[in-house]
């Protein structure tokens, strides 16, 4: 940390000093810095959007900018000037002092918003939830690497097995033992062990580890220090770790002390309501699913309450008896199905006769006809049949028995003839026929 | 398990998500998972969740259990969206919203329709033939009157800020509900770009694809000529070998943008519902029914993309901001927009699909009912109109009430994000589901709007 508020002071000056940096790394460092104190401090109160106290909202630029009661919180390049700066700085006991209610901002958070008015308050909302890696300079990054790739690590790869015994062992630790004083709160010597890259510049004594080589890793030596030790990590009063976890770090160093790269919070969609089912299918099911997926074949639920399965076949070139079977596993909970332009193999007759509780069936714009439609099992709560530009006749209206529950078909540009429909009309008056 | 599937089903007060992720995996599972499921069951502002409490050990949840008379009913009741946008700002009282001899109606006049007691402005004489399919909804107000902010709130049910950009409806469903046909894109645009089908600060893939002109479909989504498919295979080896570096490196929203578009583009290409996007392969007949305008064209391009599986289409017509000379504008858009919407209602009833289409007719504000000294209608956001058919929508009715003049809210207002909230509700979306932003500030489909229920069944 110490490192890093060393490099903003350097930022800092040349900003002074005339120096144009606009959109530079340092300064979305400055700025990220300042948000997080923003958001651990001050959103709770004076976010956008619920009636911020004080009619101050702090969650963009604008809002800082435009004030609240008091004024403009906000003086660009001006942090004396500036009444955010300001209400940091009071006395916890003084009027207007802010965090409301006894709080107060460290040292480092102080210095991380003075520093970011003081540069011009930039504000870039693309460098929020990134990646923390792509929060470091190259430079910082590139040193890391180097220091490793000498062993014979190359720190961006990690292997799964790796990456799980980091996981396991070596982050579980540094949780429940060390980043009380070293993370994200406090910053004892400098070092955060909750970041990786920061993790491996080490702190005030120098990096972390050397990777291959427990014995001359700081982490390892302070680990295993004499109780009486000044140095003795924990300090000796604090909890100490056990002996087989101290084993794992000496293993870890040895592997290379392989940390894998946080996975990017970069949101690449999250869930929708069809990777919401798949994560809750068995691992058969899901290889089911995917066999299906493969050709084509699409299932998803009806909607985020459920209400069963839809569905569609239509996109799939043609089927396998395979798939048939692999359909089974979901065939109950299928409601909806959609079999438009589907080929009328008998695989795929097969793949619609097991479907038997469907209640919307689209089989419009298909090859289908009279004799496909004889293969279909009884469908005791179809509602919807769409029989739209098929190759259907007469015949199939007189095979409607076998949907007792059925209210609406669609017959449109199909051969069936006026009167087989004037019949069927009269015949179920209940049922609406769009031809 | 069949009566709990079956409850589900046919039992429209439905559990939340936890409830049903849990049903879903125990009944796939065979087990128990009221703990495994974590992340089903996230909390929204101010919905109930289904309490842990309330989910037995079988997984299913009774539906007597406090504190689920406050679950929103939410179920699907549309599979696609066509929404037509008409930019500019669509006048309510000769069309929508027609006043009976009133003086505010000018050169308008109200027409009957195939259902009792619904009027319509005359320039709408073919849609009239169809209203027993559609809702209006005569009470819509805004906060915004001017174009930009009006469609952008319209659009996003947010009002534009300078630190965010926020989804349109679109690119929620895309995110929310995926596509549908893994192919093609969720959702598309067609006409021109005045707002943008804008992710916003979703990923740049669930924004729309835009589609300038409805005749000319999909531009440059063919091989150049004289390159193979194995050369062209080649070609995309090696951009994708020099780029790697650089993805590892950067790995920031705007360069998976980039790659993600590419991907996409190369599922397009290799597609066979690329034909989805060419409204040549239509007969003569339904280029007629349409009609020839580029608002007509779209339509017709909407319903095929809708036919292969795209969850949202916008279609936009411009022209609509008549501050001068008003009724000859009228005559010329109002054609173009009777036979497009008549058509529309006409074609998807036909071919089965209006059951499962909701189509909606939205604009940014309404027009005022004096007339300006250049004799047109100046912007009016107190009170405007909509219309809402088919996708679960009961057709035939009219919901909310202007004043006397047309000038502002009588009854039951309907805000833009109610109006959105609504959309959501019958693509059967979490309209209460946080989704945050990169900033981790949270966001919702239809900011805090409430579902105008009555208008659906």
């Amino acid at each position: 940390m110490m490192g890093i508020r060393s490099f903003l002071c350097g930022v800092l000056f040349a900003g002074i000093g005339g120096l144009s940096l606009a959109d530079s790394p340092e300064q979305k460092l400055a700025f990220k810095q300042a948000y997080e104190v923003l958001e651990r401090h001050c959103f709770e109160c004076h976010s956008d959007g619920d009636k911020p106290k004080g009619r101050l909202a702090v969650d963009s630029i604008e809002s800082l900018l435009k004030g609240g009661k008091s004024g403009p919180a906000l003086v660009l390049g001006h942090a004396d000037q500036s009444t955010l700066i300001d209400r940091i700085n009071r006395d916890k006991r003084a009027k207007g002092h802010m965090p409301k209610g006894g709080g107060e901002l460290n040292a480092s958070e102080k210095i991380a918003l003075t520093q970011w008015v003081e540069g011009g308050a930039m504000w870039f909302e693309d460098v929020l939830g990134g990646d923390d890696d792509m929060m470091m300079s190259d430079m910082a990054m590139s040193e890391i690497a180097e220091m490793h790739a000498d062993l014979g690590v190359d720190i961006n790869k990690v292997s799964e097995e790796d990456a799980k015994f980091f996981k396991d062992h070596i982050e579980s630790m540094f949780v429940s033992h060390c980043t009380g004083c070293h993370g994200g709160q406090k910053q004892k010597g400098g070092l955060r062990l909750d970041n990786r890259t920061m993790a491996l510049r080490g702190g005030e004594t120098g990096p972390l580890v050397v990777a291959g080589d427990p014995s001359k890793s700081e982490l390892y030596i302070r680990l295993t220090l004499p109780l009486d030790d000044d140095e003795l990590m924990p300090p000796s009063e604090k909890p100490r770790i056990s002996a087989e976890r101290i084993a794992k770090v000496e293993e870890w160093i040895k592997r290379g002390a392989p940390w894998p790269k946080p996975k990017s919070k970069l949101d690449r969609g999250g869930d929708n309501h069809y990777t919401i089912f798949t994560a809750a299918l068995s691992d058969d099911d899901k290889q089911a699913y995917d066999s299906l997926r493969k050709v084509g074949v699409f299932i998803e639920p009806l909607n985020w309450q459920g209400g069963g399965l839809r569905l569609v076949a239509s996109f799939a070139r043609e089927f396998e008896v395979e798939q048939t079977r692999a359909l089974a596993r979901f065939s109950d909970k299928i409601y909806w199905a959609d079999f438009t332009r589907v080929k009328w193999t008998p695989p795929a007759e097969k793949l619609l006769g097991q479907l038997e509780n469907l209640v919307i069936l689209h089989l419009e714009r298909s090859a289908f006809d009279d004799a496909n439609f004889d293969k279909l099992p009884e469908l005791p709560r179809l509602d919807y049949l769409n029989l739209h530009s098929t190759k259907v006749t007469d015949a199939t209206l007189n095979g409607l028995d076998k949907f007792p529950k059925l209210t609406k078909l669609y017959l449109w540009n199909t051969k069936v003839s006026d009167s087989a429909v004037n019949t069927l009309r009269k015949q179920r008056p209940e049922l609406k026929i769009v031809k | 398990m069949k009566d709990r599937l079956q409850h589900i089903t046919t039992n429209l007060e439905t559990p939340d998500r936890r409830a049903f992720c849990s049903y879903l995996a125990s009944s796939m599972l065979g087990v128990t998972v009221a703990g495994l499921v974590s992340g089903c069951g996230k909390n929204g502002k101010g919905v109930a969740v289904v309490d842990q409490a309330n989910i037995a050990a079988d997984g299913s949840v009774s539906p007597e259990a406090p504190g689920l008379a406050d679950v929103p009913v939410n179920r699907a009741t549309a599979k696609s969206v066509i929404y037509l946008y008409m930019g500019g700002g669509m006048t309510h009282l000769d069309t929508l919203d027609p006043k009976e001899n009133s003086e505010v109606m000018m050169n308008s006049r109200a027409i009957s329709t195939n259902v009792d007691g619904m009027r319509l402005g005359h320039w709408l004489e073919k849609t009239a033939k169809h209203m027993d399919k559609a809702a209006i909804i005569n009470s819509m107000n805004t906060t915004q009157g001017a174009h930009g902010p009006g469609n952008y709130f319209m659009h996003t049910s947010y009002t534009k800020r300078a630190s965010i950009t926020h989804p349109t409806m679109g690119s929620w469903i895309g995110r929310l509900s995926g596509p549908m046909n893994p192919d093609l894109p969720a959702s598309v645009f067609v006409g021109a770009d005045s707002v943008g089908g804008g992710a916003g600060f979703l990923p740049s893939r669930f924004g729309a694809l835009g589609i300038g002109d409805p005749e000319s479909g999909l531009k440059n989504s063919s091989r150049p000529k004289g390159v193979d498919e194995r050369e062209f295979e080649r070609r995309l080896e090696l951009a994708s070998f020099l780029d790697t570096e650089f993805h590892d490196k950067y790995a920031l929203k705007e360069v998976q943008a980039y790659t993600d578009a590419y991907t996409d583009a190369l599922r397009l290409m290799n597609s066979a519902d690329l034909k989805g996007f060419s409204i040549e392969d239509e007969p003569k007949s339904m280029h007629e029914l349409y009609g020839a305008s580029k608002f007509g064209k779209g339509c017709l391009l909407a319903r095929r993309l809708v036919e292969h599986g795209v969850r949202f289409v916008e279609v936009r017509s411009g022209g609509w901001d008549m501050h001068g000379n008003i009724w000859e504008s009228l005559e010329k858009k109002m054609a173009e927009l009777d036979r497009g919407l008549a058509a529309l209602l006409q074609d998807l009833e036909l071919r089965g699909l209006l059951d499962e289409t909701l189509i909606v007719l939205a604009t940014e504000f309404g027009r005022s009912p004096a007339l300006s000294t250049q004799g047109g209608r100046n912007h009016h956001p107190r009170v405007f109109s909509t219309m809402l058919a088919g996708g679960g929508i009961r057709g035939g009715q009219v919901y909310g009430k202007s004043d006397e003049r047309g000038h502002a809210v009588a009854e039951n207002k309907v805000s833009v994000p109610d109006f959105n909230a609504t959309i959501a509700y019958a693509m059967g979306l979490p309209y209460n589901e946080i989704v945050y932003s990169p900033s981790k500030r949270p966001f919702t489909v239809a900011d805090t709007g409430t579902p105008v229920v009555d208008l659906f069944g």
